[in-house]
């Protein structure tokens, strides 16, 4: 039997029964959209989030620590038996000279925190919470500006400021924030001690909206006077004193990974942005496959639904597939025949599914971007890649096939004579 | 052409064992006209569906061109049954949503031939039959004497050897019954197809050149005219 008959054959069988196969197929529908619009927001939003993410941390640099996991806590007591690992030790000046000399390195910064109390604009009461940050050049610059220009990296009281400081401290547009003065508060380490400085920028350029929307970037030697207040200590981050964390910067994004490799054989820790993605990536994907089997459990109950309608198509048929066998049709082409039009029910499911949840997404995104979403013109919420839509009709389609196999199989063994003799 | 070679065929309906066919041994030459007479559940329609490769022996063996089918695959049994022989129900069994010419066109759908060559066949099969003008219509568009003919080049279609007709005047009146008849006639005299016709009656019987009688799976009498 030629394929295009086949096709014509299944299409035509269901399209006797209008009703029912459209009933069929929204079920199929129903799972299909589901999975669709689930996988396709991780998307956009693991898109948003790697987006964001390249924003702040250039590829071709990489955090080293003295410790493994610096940032994570641990649960019950335990005994310490290796004291310079479990306890956190600053760097010395001999470590970062041994990580300068690791060849790929152009570069090593001190990783500063920047500690600060409140922000004001310049003649001023009000105060507003921010989050204060420093790097060097190459990080800096891959802030986007909605206006203004970098400051250069041996600068001092010059800052780039997040978008919503606009409207936080009443400036009319990116341009009027050109120019205008700020005074960063610095407080102490010791709490009781209740001594503040107030640090004063000059505003060089405004951040586009990111996720981090309190960001005020100053350059690195104003960092590192307010950490000195902030702890008492006027010898912070110089090369006596480097710290916890480094930021090294390698000659080439591509050779990080051997570079990472070359200073964790120093008996250091490192984490690579490379790193740091794969993990992103990885919660996306258990999360996109954890909220898909909903949709699965859709297409399940769906499958269930077609083994129902052949079953009934195949009752309906018996003396037509009696007659088929009668002119000739092979045990093979009418369980063919069965299965392709299962199979046909789960590719038009499949196919609907993604363009509903294909329409939904991008109304998603037309909302989106209207409201809530405004500040960030780049971001989908919804995204789906050729491969999503390839995939799920693919995967509705394979779903159905298997439905099919069991009814196909019963059309196919129906013995001719009683077939034909069925009323 | 085609022998029956100790034929026989039971059914187990139940705790009982029913004989369909016993023993039956039959030779047919090369474009004979055999008619077979008897009441029902006389066997006569299980000889003509092991015939025709529908229905298998439980025992004895079915030559048909020196090949036995009852050791026949499925793929060769369906083969056999699309390009061989022909069959004729008394009902019909005309597919509801194809047009006289789609209907007469199915068997060629099974053996791969070109939509196009497919069509051409169905035609000049209808225009055998008479029917030619009516291939637009759908069988309830159709008399019955009709739908026959379409069943009837349906079953020409593919140019078989074999026509099995398995009682094909039963649903329709006396007169429209003769010319059906008269119809396969013609297709056994002109085209040399060997014509099987089961039949209630006795009258076509009667002016048959060789008529078979059954009844409880024997052929309980032969009549050469």
């Amino acid at each position: 039997m030629r394929f295009s008959d086949l096709a014509a054959m299944s299409f035509s069988g269901l399209w006797r029964r209008r009703l029912r196969t459209s009933l069929t197929i929204l079920a199929v529908v129903i799972g299909a959209t589901l999975i669709a619009l689930v996988i396709s927001l991780g998307n956009g939003l693991q898109s948003f989030i790697v987006d964001q993410f390249g924003l702040m941390v250039p590829q071709d640099s990489l955090t080293v620590s003295t410790v493994e996991r610096a940032f994570s806590g641990r649960g019950g007591p335990h005994e310490i038996t290796v004291t310079e690992v479990e306890i956190p030790q600053p760097f010395t000046q001999q470590d970062v000279a041994r990580i300068r000399a690791t060849p790929g390195v152009e570069r090593v910064d001190f990783a500063m925190a920047t500690p600060a109390l409140y922000i004001s604009p310049q003649d001023s009461e009000r105060k507003f919470s921010l989050l204060a940050t420093t790097g060097p050049d190459y990080e800096v610059s891959l802030r986007q500006l909605v206006a203004g220009g970098y400051f250069a990296e041996a600068a001092s009281g010059q800052c780039l400021i997040a978008y919503d400081y606009l409207d936080a401290f009443g400036w009319a547009d990116a341009e009027s924030a050109l120019g205008q003065q700020v005074i960063i508060t610095v407080g102490k380490l010791n709490p009781y001690d209740r001594d503040t400085n107030q640090y004063s920028f000059t505003v060089v350029g405004v951040i586009q909206s990111t996720l981090n929307a309190a960001e005020v970037l100053i350059p690195m030697a104003d960092a590192q006077e307010m950490a000195r207040y902030y702890q008492d200590n006027p010898r912070l981050y110089t090369e006596e004193q480097p710290g916890f964390l480094l930021k090294v910067k390698v000659t080439d994004a591509t050779i990080i990974d051997r570079v990472a490799r070359d200073i964790e054989a120093l008996g250091f820790f490192t984490i690579t942005p490379g790193e740091i993605l794969d993990e992103i990536n990885s919660v996306f994907s258990v999360i996109q496959i954890g909220l898909s089997a909903f949709g699965v459990i859709a297409l399940v109950v769906a499958a269930i639904g077609i083994v129902n309608t052949l079953l009934m198509a195949i009752h309906e048929r018996t003396r037509e597939i009696g007659v088929m066998k009668a002119v000739g049709a092979t045990k093979g082409t009418v369980r063919l025949m069965f299965t392709m039009e299962g199979a046909a029910l789960g590719f038009l499911g499949g196919a609907v599914g993604v363009g509903l949840g294909y329409v939904l997404g991008q109304l998603l995104n037309i909302i989106g971007s209207q409201t809530f979403l405004s500040g960030f013109p780049n971001f989908q919420m919804s995204v789906f890649p050729l491969w999503l839509i390839f995939g799920i009709i693919a995967l509705t389609t394979a779903i159905s096939l298997v439905a099919a196999l069991y009814p196909a199989n019963r059309a196919a063994q129906l013995d001719p004579v009683e077939a034909l003799r069925y009323e | 052409m085609i022998r029956l070679d100790k034929v026989s065929k039971t059914y187990q309906v139940g705790d009982e064992t029913v004989h369909a066919l016993s023993t039956i041994d039959l030779a047919v030459a090369k474009g004979e006209f055999v008619v077979v007479v008897g009441p029902s559940g006389s066997g006569k329609s299980t000889m003509l569906h092991i015939i025709g490769g529908l229905d298998s022996p439980t025992s004895g063996r079915v030559i048909i061109d020196g090949r036995d089918l009852s050791q026949a695959s499925d793929r060769e049994l369906s083969r056999y049954r699309n390009g061989s022989v022909g069959f004729v129900f008394q009902t019909f069994n005309l597919h509801p949503t194809y047009n006289a010419l789609e209907n007469v066109a199915l068997p060629l759908i099974f053996s791969r031939v070109s939509p196009k060559r497919r069509l051409d066949l169905a035609r000049q099969a209808l225009e055998t039959v008479g029917l030619a003008q009516r291939a637009g219509h759908r069988p309830n568009q159709l008399s019955g004497g009709e739908r026959q003919r379409v069943g009837i080049a349906r079953a020409l279609v593919a140019q078989p050897k074999i026509i099995l007709a398995d009682e094909p005047t039963g649903n329709l009146d006396s007169k429209t019954g003769g010319r059906i008849i008269e119809l396969l006639l013609r297709l056994n005299r002109e085209k040399g197809i060997t014509l099987f016709l089961v039949t209630h009656d006795l009258d076509i019987a009667a002016h048959a050149p060789r008529a078979l009688f059954m009844r409880d799976g024997v052929i309980v009498e032969e009549r050469r005219g």
